[in-house]
């Protein structure tokens, strides 16, 4: 009774939402605050003791499995843990000899950025049929996303999670000299070994304690056996990855009557999309997601029964804000993007909109590359020189910005403002300034990743992670008309014929979840 | 705070017509003037952005690739701001002033981003980059611009923050003259010359190379306060901030019993951090004037320092004891490179608390005492030199210690056994309070 006449008083003062680490510290005031109490020793009963949380590890099967689609559905335990996991897997192609060293496709990988997330289109969160979370083209948000992942982390724990790799080395031409071609990947498969001019080993001593040398392989860097499709590797992707509201919410599955489900959608079996094939090997191959890999690994989170009837009892009815995001997307051609500005309505009105995400990505490319499909393109170069965006942003009859952005410094700068953290990818990767002739990504054939060489715009990673962020800081709720996205490329690098880029843009909404009596409701705040 | 947010662009108020600024053709200095009114200040949001092109020659065209020009690679273009000096618009008093404010840069970056931060998102708006031969070619050396026919701009863009105490405070600068705040800022960037933020990578000196500022602005964010704050705000005749500043001394040493003094006149000091160059390699484009090296004798080589003892008013303070450094007693001809592990943790322990500092470039490779003795001095594969000197004084009740009636004292048992005198660049983190009303303004260090 005592803690349930604490809770309650919590409650009173606003704090019936989920968050999970409110939600501990309302535990451990509890806990302070009888400690604090004098115990009545007398009375004959139960002496409060220190909390406890019970984890249960579930793993989950989907309930509908086909190379289109798939379903999980969770079960009603405790509250479900954001970093839960779902897991995946691509099915090596025997047919086409994948498992045999040097046979086609031999080494066919995960995109760099975003990973395994590449294989999964469409992502939905429902309660009841009721769609509470739903990212579109989740390939490309994950590797927006991805970006604000630090390089060390990519290198050292998403690169046996979920593959994703971004992370640099110096690329060196010389110990002596301390010269570097550029920076390609690395992704830890640098022999870190000192070496003398001729390329042998020697121990390390005082004449080489300055140079950061690698032995480098003719051939490049090849990507590690976890990430080789041919090797079966299953990766997973966290839950709050695919519904970012996780990220500060818990579900409280035990109080929710209603099915919960998560509905993803594939990447299409017959695109290019699902992975990275390299240099010399047919592009026609495709790969098959291996139904026993795909599991939902959930930690349930579960307290003493008193303390969660209680919490259940004190929040009969419960609301909570989160985030969600809206895709507007549309294709521009030869003839529609060079040069000429596009004003993109991307909804949001009647809405509170917090923030806007904005890429451009090639259409056209095949899955002969390093990222794929899944990145926005900077300006082109032509000649020595290099190209701008300009942009802005429309809303309530006000531009967001006074005058248009067009410094690509700006534009990354907008996006560390947006998101509150900065992007970590280089400025070759970024804008493409600067690059090219050792200025940046190394294009020297030891620097390759899996056979293409980094500094590449059609096939590296230069110039593809130019994506836009842009706070939208008026905190008011957006008019009939709508957000606008004004953009305008100088120039959109290899933009000819037939081929077509696309823009896409994710609005960040703040919507409104109700729980009472177990029955959740959703709507935009 | 309850308000409505708004971004502004501030144009230079003090530019010549063609928009172009350098240091070589007589604009060393610029001025954003973030006018009085009823509006608070973002420090945080405060950015500098434009375009900055490197041109040598009689043709003032950029360097190519086959070219001796280099720039510092630690600091990208933090090596062009000599110094940032703020002031109320309304009174012209000063409220904050950093001089050698890219030496101070050239330690505090690299203190606190790691290497792959100083490669991406660093090199993208502050255009570092941990090698020095990939930023000569990507910054230096890029020719963007250079054909008339599809030039959009000219060099490499660039948006930094400009790192001050005021700007930094995380509290909203009001910017009224009613009372409730500064009545407006006026910021203002001295250039630093060409001759010590460029350098020769082969120890020639370098003839007409200069940098070239263009499309400059300030960016930042206001906030418009509510009807209702603002007319509470209306009632408001005084207030106060309170911040961490920087303040810079200089001096140099030439002896090997080296004893500096500095009268830092502050009262509430948090800790300070120094570095060394050699006098003959500032302000010369055959050295890196922002080279953060160790104390070193006229052949190049390094001048061992065996005692450092830090003072205030003559007692040791706050180490009771001498800090004996990793090669005091070894004899002279025993080769020891590893630099001194207290000493290191000292200075970067003067930036943040060290089991905070989670992102760094110092490292054995940065701080080592096998300097190659030559032209490229600087010129190690990851970065430059990280070598600096540094004392926390308060890390505990962050109130800090009262210099204002003392002075701080270095003593360092250094081999500098010839003639070449060392600069050393001190800086001092420090409280102030900024005092405000319908009057003017006061700093209280």
């Amino acid at each position: 009774m005592d803690n349930l006449i604490i809770i309650i008083s919590f409650k009173e003062i606003n704090l019936n939402f989920i968050f999970y680490n409110k939600f501990l510290k309302i535990l451990y005031f509890i806990n302070i605050k009888m400690s604090a109490q004098v115990p009545d020793l007398m009375k004959i009963g139960s002496v409060d003791t220190e909390m406890t949380q019970d984890v249960q590890t579930i793993i989950t099967d989907p309930v509908v499995f086909n190379q289109n689609t798939c379903r999980f559905t969770l079960q009603h335990i405790g509250f479900w843990h954001s970093n839960s996991r779902l897991s995946l897997e691509l099915e090596p192609d025997l047919v086409g000899g994948l498992n045999a060293m040097g046979g086609d496709n031999c080494n066919a990988t995960y995109s760099v950025m975003p990973g395994i997330s590449s294989l999964i289109e469409r992502v939905n969160l429902s309660v009841g049929g009721k769609t509470i979370c739903e990212v579109e083209d989740f390939a490309h948000f994950d590797a927006y996303k991805g970006m604000f992942i630090p390089n060390e982390v990519n290198k050292d724990r998403e690169s046996i999670i979920s593959g994703k790799i971004l992370n640099h080395g110096l690329n060196m031409v010389d110990d002596s000299t301390n010269l570097s071609t550029g920076y390609t990947i690395d992704n830890g498969t640098y022999p870190h070994t000192q070496t003398d001019t001729t390329g042998a080993f020697v121990p390390l001593s005082a004449s080489n304690t300055t140079s950061a040398s690698f032995m480098e392989d003719a051939n490049g860097i090849f990507p590690n056996d976890n990430l080789l499709i041919r090797n079966g590797p299953s990766l997973t992707i966290a839950v709050s990855s695919l519904f970012p509201f996780l990220f500060f919410n818990q579900l409280p599955l035990y109080m929710i009557d209603e099915e919960v489900s998560i509905n993803i959608t594939w990447t299409p079996l017959a695109s290019d999309r699902r992975a990275c094939i390299q240099a010399e090997e047919g592009a026609t191959q495709r790969f098959n997601i291996r139904q026993n890999s795909v599991q939902l690994i959930s930690d349930y989170l579960t307290y003493d029964q008193n303390i969660m009837n209680a919490y259940r009892d004190a929040n009969r009815e419960m609301n909570f804000n989160y985030v969600d995001y809206r895709l507007a997307k549309r294709s521009y051609s030869a003839s529609t993007t060079g040069q000429v500005q596009q004003i993109l309505n991307v909804g949001g009105a009647g809405r509170i909109v917090s923030r806007l995400i904005v890429g451009l990505s090639d259409d056209n490319v095949d899955a002969q590359n390093l990222l794929n499909a899944f990145t926005s393109t900077s300006p082109g170069v032509v000649g020595a020189n290099t190209q701008i965006l300009t942009t802005n942003v429309r809303a309530n009859d006000e531009y967001l910005y006074p005058i248009d952005r067009n410094n690509l410094s700006t534009l990354f700068h907008d996006v560390r403002m947006s998101e509150g953290l900065p992007p970590n990818v280089s400025r070759d990767e970024y804008s493409g300034e600067g690059g090219g002739g050792g200025g940046g990504l190394s294009v020297s054939t030891e620097a390759d990743y899996n056979g293409y060489s980094v500094g590449q715009h059609s096939k590296g990673l230069r110039g593809q992670f130019c994506y836009q962020g842009h706070k939208m800081n008026k905190n008011e709720r957006i008019n009939s008309r709508g957000v606008e996205l004004e953009t305008q490329y100088s120039q959109v690098p290899a933009l000819t014929g037939s081929q077509t880029y696309t823009q896409r843009c994710w609005i960040e909404v703040l919507r409104t979840a109700t729980l009472i009596d177990g029955k959740m409701e959703c709507y935009y705040a | 705070m309850d308000g409505r947010l708004e971004h502004v662009l501030i144009q230079p108020s003090n530019i010549i017509s063609t928009q172009a600024v350098s240091f070589r053709n007589g604009n060393p200095v610029l001025q954003f003037v973030i006018g009085e009114q009823d509006k608070y200040l973002l420090g945080g949001s405060v950015r500098l952005q434009g375009n900055i092109q490197f041109l040598t020659g009689a043709a003032n065209l950029p360097p190519v690739n086959a070219s001796n020009v280099a720039l510092d690679c630690k600091t990208g273009v933090y090596g062009i701001i000599s110094q940032v000096d703020l002031f109320s618009q309304r009174s012209r008093q000063n409220i904050e002033s950093i001089r050698h404010y890219n030496r101070f840069m050239a330690s505090f970056l690299p203190a606190q981003t790691s290497f792959q931060t100083a490669l991406g998102s660093m090199g993208q708006t502050a255009l570092t980059m941990p090698n020095h031969e990939i930023i000569r070619k990507g910054v230096v050396n890029n020719a963007n611009g250079v054909d008339a026919a599809s030039r959009q701009f000219t060099g490499s863009s660039f948006c930094v923050s400009i790192p001050t105490g005021l700007l930094n405070s995380q509290e909203p600068i009001p910017l009224s003259s009613k009372g409730w705040g500064l009545g407006g800022i006026i910021c203002e960037i001295t250039l630093e010359n060409d001759s010590n933020c460029l350098y020769s990578t082969d120890g020639a000196v370098l003839e007409d190379t200069y940098y070239q500022l263009t499309n400059l602005s300030l960016i930042c964010e206001l906030v418009t306060p509510s009807v209702d704050a603002l007319s509470s705000l209306m009632t408001q005749k005084a207030g106060s901030l309170e911040y961490n500043s920087i303040s810079s001394y200089y001096t140099s040493v030439n002896s090997t019993n080296a004893l500096v003094n500095f009268n830092l006149g502050v009262s509430k000091a948090l800790s300070c951090v120094f570095n060394v160059i050699s006098s003959t390699s500032l302000n010369n484009t055959t050295r890196n004037g922002f080279a953060c090296l160790p104390f070193l004798n006229t052949d190049g080589k390094v001048a061992r320092l065996g005692q450092i003892i830090w003072t205030r008013g003559g007692v040791r303070f706050p180490n009771h004891y001498n800090i004996d450094t990793n090669i005091r007693n070894l004899q002279s001809t025993t080769v020891y490179n590893t630099a001194d592990p207290e000493v290191a943790r000292q200075a970067l322990g003067s930036f943040m608390p060290v089991e905070d500092n989670k992102h760094t470039q110092f490292s054995p490779a940065s701080i080592n005492r096998e300097i190659p003795v030559g032209a490229a001095i600087d010129d190690i594969a990851v970065g430059g030199w990280n070598w600096c000197y540094g004392q926390t004084w308060d890390s505990v009740s962050n109130e800090g210690i009262d210099f204002s009636s003392v002075s701080l004292g270095i003593q360092m048992d250094v081999s500098l056994l010839t003639d070449n005198p060392q600069t050393i660049f001190l800086y001092v983190r420090h409280k102030n309070t900024l005092v405000f009303n319908e009057s003017g303004l006061q700093v209280i260090s």
